[in-house]
């Protein structure tokens, strides 16, 4: 479950506010933000998967609040690319298992999972810098998920794929629900994330309402 | 000590062409100094000391050469990689730090592989009997262990505290020039303080004061300590700004 209460967090930098005063999405649920370009989704994501530390009010991830040490419950998904493009996935992969103290054994468990929403097998051994926007968006996904997260935070869940890959991401939201996943998912494609989503707010100059 | 970031550190810096090409001229160069000045050494009267004290300096000299250039390499193709990457830091447990102190540990032992087997087989393939002491090699070792870590840690700390961060650490010309100068003086005090103690060392390592504890070993463990606190702070400062941002 992710609560939000009274959350405020300045951006002097960009004279610009962050607003949530009430939001609760619940444990297994998708809940969809949905904004226009620079409404403050990203600053917004960020903020609630505690990439961002200083803000007044309160976030609360399972019932706990947001801190440092609750990072293995997050999974969350960027619009920019975060891994080494240099890697190959396995390596990549491989990598943030052992960060997140998960045997590396269970790489192959989790492409086998994976595969049933988007065939990434042939992609294990090629570089991340090889693989076109929409193939990084899948591997954006299986690495937000590696971990097995209880939150997934995604940052426009539908960068770089075509209309029939909406049915992909609707499977995969489905699916980690059945695990008891909770999903926050922002994104300017309202017709997307409303197939998607079970709530729908709506982010307007930095205000979730 | 995290392995895999290391691990993934290495990689990353011998994916990068530029990078691998480098290092590979570097080692062919160590080999061609080393198997040059062997044939020297053994043509001019190897026994002579003053001759073999010259050498040794001119190999620890040599000795900073690679290994401010893994610093270089570091900073050009290991630590630009993070440009985005750094946010992954901040989701995954303990990740500024494990990152951070990943570079320092990867540049470290890339500097030591390139460094250490050149300054070794310099003294004992090229006959340089004097130097082939245990004691003294390992003091020579302790010393230059700790300066490499140390040096390592610094370039580390002054990139992530003083580059600009937002477009991939890369260095402004006040960057750059602070980075040399603040190098040079590193380099320059350590072989300073490095020739004036192979006399020093040389006498120890030749028996005339091995009684324990002697002053020497009190100042090596010394040194040591005082550089351990010192690559933590600079460790924690540089942690402290990656978290901040």
């Amino acid at each position: 479950m992710i609560k939000i209460r009274d959350l405020k967090r300045n951006f002097q930098e960009y004279d610009f506010e962050i607003n949530c005063q009430n939001l609760t999405v619940d444990t297994g649920t998708v809940c969809g933000v949905c904004g226009r370009t620079a409404s403050g989704k990203t600053l917004f994501s960020q903020v609630v998967s505690g990439v961002i530390k200083k803000y007044s009010g309160s976030i609360e991830i399972g019932m706990t609040e947001l801190s440092s040490t609750y990072r293995r419950k997050i999974g969350y998904l960027p619009f920019k690319n975060i891994l080494y493009n240099d890697l190959t996935l396995k390596e990549m992969s491989l990598f943030l298992l052992t960060q997140y103290k998960v045997p590396e054994s269970e790489f192959g468990l989790k492409i086998e999972w994976f595969s049933q929403f988007y065939d990434i097998k042939d992609f294990v051994e090629r570089r991340i810098s090889s693989l076109s926007d929409g193939q990084l968006q899948y591997i954006k996904y299986f690495i937000s998920l590696i971990h097995s997260p209880s939150v997934l935070i995604i940052d426009e869940p539908f960068n770089g794929l075509g209309d029939e890959s909406v049915d992909h991401v609707r499977s995969l939201f489905e699916e980690v629900n059945r695990k008891g996943v909770t999903v926050l998912a922002l994104s300017s494609h309202e017709d997307h994330l409303k197939k998607s989503a079970g709530s729908i707010h709506y982010i307007i100059e930095g205000k979730i309402e | 000590m995290n392995f895999s970031v290391i691990k993934k550190d290495v990689i990353l810096l011998f994916r990068n062409r530029p990078a691998l090409i480098t290092i590979s001229a570097l080692i062919l160069l160590e080999a061609v100094l080393v198997l040059y000045s062997g044939g020297v050494i053994k043509a001019e009267s190897g026994s002579d000391i003053s001759r073999q004290f010259n050498f040794m300096q001119n190999y620890v000299l040599i000795f900073y050469f690679p290994l401010v250039l893994v610093n270089i390499l570091n900073l050009s193709f290991s630590l630009s990689k993070e440009k985005g990457s750094f946010l992954l830091a901040s989701l995954i447990p303990f990740g500024e730090s494990t990152f951070l102190r990943s570079k320092v540990y990867s540049a470290a032992i890339l500097s030591v592989l390139l460094t250490f087997p050149f300054l070794f087989s310099g003294i004992i393939f090229c006959g340089l009997e004097s130097f082939q002491n245990l004691s003294f090699l390992a003091a020579t070792s302790f010393y230059l262990l700790f300066f490499s870590i140390s040096l390592c840690t610094f370039t580390v700390y002054y990139a992530v505290c003083f580059f600009d961060g937002d477009s991939g650490y890369e260095p402004g010309v006040k960057g750059i020039i602070g980075m040399m100068f603040f190098v040079s003086v590193f380099v320059l005090s350590s072989f300073i303080v490095y020739s004036k103690g192979l006399s020093h060392y040389y006498t120890y390592a030749t028996g005339f004061r091995h009684d324990y504890p002697n002053l020497e070993m009190n100042l090596m463990i010394g040194t040591g300590f005082i550089f351990l606190i010192a690559t933590r702070i600079m460790l924690r400062i540089a942690e402290k700004k990656l978290i901040r941002e």
